[in-house]
């Protein structure tokens, strides 16, 4: 992986950070204010949910040129 | 005639619990309210919003807006949150300006213009990658370099003590 792909990549993950925890903070106001009565947990529930997606998404774009996909293949009966 | 429509169409919503949102709703309400009948002179009908027209509300919002985040892929692959990113970067500023001209001219303040910040070009990937070069050239050249001192010394102190 050379330094520019390797810089590519790491903008990618710092941008989809900040928009998945910018939307589960956002999807945690919308709903703490419409069905749990203003509490807490929401948003902290919504922004844990959008920094594990990213982490999530960040870890399979860095592992992706060493994975080996694999498929199973059925033996023909002789 | 109009002042029958107005009675009829003025609502006004009593909340059990204050709300700031709400509370800024209830206060227009009341504010045409006010004027409606100050013009008029006519009653004004009462309407309480039911429980369950409460819960459409709520839930219309709130699917409203996990449809917008399905629509727009923000909780998607990360190349499509990062194009996301990038358009909310474009649209938004320029947004914001004509909010800030049409305020101005509906309330005529006038907003001091701000001198532009300044520019500052720091690479820091170049200045970090730099400072490890160094860091490690120094390590490298550490046990020679400090032979060589010790050495330098060691002469300066036999020079001294002859």
């Amino acid at each position: 992986m050379s330094e520019s792909e390797l810089g590519r990549k790491w903008d990618r993950c710092l941008a989809d950070a900040v928009v998945k925890i910018g939307t589960g903070f956002g999807l945690g106001i919308v709903f703490s204010l419409t069905f749990f009565k203003r509490r807490m947990w929401p948003l902290a529930f919504g922004s844990g949910m959008g920094l594990g997606m990213a982490y999530s998404n960040c870890q399979h774009d860095f592992q992706a040129p060493y994975l080996l996909h694999g498929k199973y293949v059925k033996e023909q009966e002789q | 005639m109009v002042a029958r429509v107005w009675s009829l169409m003025s609502l006004s919503v009593k909340v059990a619990s204050s709300r700031p949102a709400l509370h800024v709703v209830k206060r227009v309400l009341y504010i045409i309210e006010v004027w409606v009948d100050g013009a008029t002179g006519s009653t004004v009908l009462h309407y309480r919003v039911s429980p369950c027209g409460r819960f459409l509300i709520k839930g219309s919002v709130a699917g409203g807006a996990v449809y917008l985040v399905y629509d727009q892929e923000l909780l998607g692959p990360s190349d499509k949150s990062q194009a996301a990113l990038q358009k909310a970067g474009e649209v938004v500023p320029p947004a914001m300006y004509q909010f800030s001209q049409y305020v101005c001219q509906q309330t005529g303040l006038q907003i001091p213009q701000l001198p532009a910040p300044p520019k500052i070009y720091f690479p820091i990937r170049d200045s970090w990658n730099a400072g490890i070069m160094t860091v490690m050239s120094a390590l490298s050249v550490a046990p020679s370099k400090a032979r060589e001192y010790s050495k330098e010394g060691w002469e300066y102190v036999k020079a001294r003590t002859k």
